[in-house]
C-alpha cells in the first residue's frame, strides 16, 4: 500500500538530540528518514530528484530557519510536486504561528510534543500527499486521453492539426519549409471484411508503429481519420519529403503485418505537400493539397506517393 | 448524374473530381478547351464545370461553342471565376448558368461550395 515515495521524510533540526529522538520514532513508524542540520541543508536536500515530499522542520536554526524554508518551498510555485511541511516549534504565541502558516507551513507541533500526536500529524501529511498524487495522475491521464489516439497512441486528429498550425507559424517566421504527408491504408475495408475488426485494429497499430519508427524525433505523426495518418515534417523540402514518404511507404509494404488472424500485406497511398513560407500557409490549404495528392496516388494504382502542384 | 470538369489545372481537376466523386457524382475531366468540347458532345454530361482561363481555346469560346451546338445547348454550365460582376453579366448573356467564386488555390471549402451550386442548377437536357 505504502509506495516508497510516501515513506520518505526529511527531518530538519539543528539539535542532535532532537534529530536522534525524532528520527528513531519516524523509523519505528516505517518512515525512510533523511536528515539535515539546518534550513539551508534541508533546502539543498529538497533540490535532488526524488527528494522527500514530507518535511518535518524545526523553527529556530542557524543559516536558514524553518519558516524561511517553508517560504522558499512555496515560492518555487506549483510546477514541482507539492511538499507538505510540519513546523516544530517551541514558540507558541499565536502571532508567530500565523506568520509560520502564512509562510507556507501546512501544520505545526509545539515542542515538547507527545509522540502519538506527531505520528497522527505525519499520517495526515501522508494522506494529503497521496491525494495530491492521485489528482495529478488523474489529470495526466485525462491530458493523455485528450491528446493521443487510444488505439494507435499517435496524436489524435485535433492535436496533429494543432501541431501543424504551430509548425506553420514557426516556418513562416523562420522562412523555412514545413511539409505534410497524408497517408491512407489501401483497401482497409477489405482487411476488416476479410480478417475481422480486431485484425483491422492490429493493422492500424502496426502501421502507426512503423510510421513513428521511420521519422525523425521531431517529426509528428497523428491519426487523422479512420485509416488516415498525417505526418508533419518541419524544415523538409519537397525532395526530402518525397524520399521520406517513399521510405514510410516501403517500411509498411515490405514486410507483412501480423494480425490475430494471420499475416497480411498492407500498403499505403500518400499525398505530400510543402509549405515554403509563401504558398499553402494555412493548415487547411496544406492538408487539402496533400489530400489531392493522395487522391491522385489512389487513382494511379495505390502503394505510391504523389504530389500535385497548386496552380 | 454526370459532371464534366474542363480545367487546365491538374490540381483543380483532381480536387473537384475528388469532392464530386465523394458526393456521389460521375465525373469526367478535360485539360483544355478542345478536349472539353469533344467530351461534352461525346459523353452527354448533365452539368459542365468550366474554368475561364484555358490555353488555346479560351473559356469564353468554349462556352459560346457549347451554346451553338445542338447537343450541348441546354446543358447547365457553371463557370469557375474570380471575375468582376460586370464580366459575370457578360458571361450570363453568353449562356453561363451559374458562377463559382474560388480562392487562388482551390480550397476544400470551394469544392463544397461547388457541390452546392451543382445541386441547385436546373436540370438541362444533356
Amino acid at each position: 500500500m505504502l509506495q516508497s515515495a510516501d515513506k520518505r521524510v526529511l527531518l530538519v533540526d539543528d539539535s542532535p538530540i532532537y534529530r536522534r529522538l525524532i528520527s528513531a520514532h519516524l523509523r519505528e513508524w516505517g518512515f525512510d528518514v533523511t536528515l539535515a542540520n539546518n534550513g539551508a541543508e534541508g533546502w539543498n536536500a529538497l533540490q535532488r530528484p526524488g527528494s522527500p515530499r514530507l518535511v518535518l522542520t524545526d523553527w529556530v536554526m542557524p543559516h536558514m530557519d524553518g519558516v524561511e524554508l517553508c517560504r522558499k518551498l512555496r515560492d518555487r510555485g506549483t510546477t514541482d510536486a507539492y511538499v507538505y511541511t510540519i513546523l516544530l516549534t517551541s514558540k507558541d504565541e499565536k502571532s508567530d504561528l500565523l506568520k509560520a502558516m502564512e509562510a507556507g507551513a501546512d501544520d505545526y507541533l509545539v515542542k515538547p510534543f507527545d509522540e502519538q500526536e506527531l505520528h497522527a500529524r505525519m499520517l495526515v501529511g501522508k494522506r494529503i500527499l497521496a491525494l495530491q498524487r492521485d489528482l495529478i495522475s488523474a489529470r495526466e491521464e485525462m491530458r493523455r486521453a485528450a491528446t493521443y489516439d487510444g488505439l494507435t497512441e499517435l496524436l489524435n486528429r485535433r492535436e496533429i492539426i494543432e501541431a501543424l498550425r504551430r509548425e506553420l507559424s514557426r516556418s513562416c517566421r523562420d522562412k523555412k519549409c514545413v511539409s505534410v504527408i497524408m497517408a491512407d491504408i489501401d483497401h482497409f475495408k477489405s482487411i476488416n471484411d476479410d480478417l475481422g475488426h480486431l485484425a483491422g485494429d492490429d493493422v492500424l497499430k502496426e502501421v502507426a508503429r512503423r510510421l513513428r519508427a521511420s521519422v525523425r524525433p521531431y517529426d509528428l505523426v497523428g491519426r487523422y481519420g479512420g485509416e488516415e495518418f498525417l505526418v508533419v515534417l518541419p524544415n523538409c523540402d519537397l525532395i526530402a519529403t518525397f524520399n521520406r514518404a517513399d521510405q514510410l511507404r516501403s517500411n509498411v509494404s515490405t514486410k507483412p503485418v501480423s494480425t490475430n488472424a494471420g499475416p497480411r500485406k498492407v500498403t499505403l497511398s500518400m499525398g505530400v505537400a510543402v509549405a515554403n513560407g509563401e504558398s499553402l500557409t494555412d493548415t487547411q490549404a496544406l492538408i487539402h493539397c496533400a489530400d489531392v495528392g493522395l487522391y491522385e496516388a489512389k487513382r494511379n494504382g495505390r502503394d505510391r506517393v504523389e504530389q500535385v502542384d497548386v496552380s | 448524374m454526370k459532371v464534366l470538369v474542363i480545367d487546365d489545372s491538374k490540381f483543380q481537376r483532381l480536387a473537384i473530381q475528388r469532392a464530386l466523386v465523394r458526393a456521389g457524382y460521375d465525373v469526367a475531366t478535360a485539360g483544355d478547351g478542345e478536349e472539353g468540347l469533344h467530351a461534352a458532345s461525346a459523353s452527354h454530361p448533365d452539368v459542365i464545370v468550366l474554368d475561364m482561363l484555358l490555353p488555346r481555346i479560351s473559356g469564353i469560346d468554349v462556352l459560346r461553342t457549347l451554346r451553338r451546338e445542338a447537343k450541348t445547348r441546354t446543358v447547365p454550365v457553371i463557370v469557375l471565376t474570380g471575375l468582376s460582376e460586370k464580366n459575370k453579366e457578360k458571361l450570363m448573356t453568353e449562356g453561363a448558368t451559374a458562377f463559382m467564386e474560388k480562392s487562388l488555390a482551390l480550397s476544400n471549402g470551394d469544392c463544397e461550395a461547388l457541390i452546392n451550386v451543382i445541386g441547385r442548377v436546373p436540370a438541362g437536357g444533356g
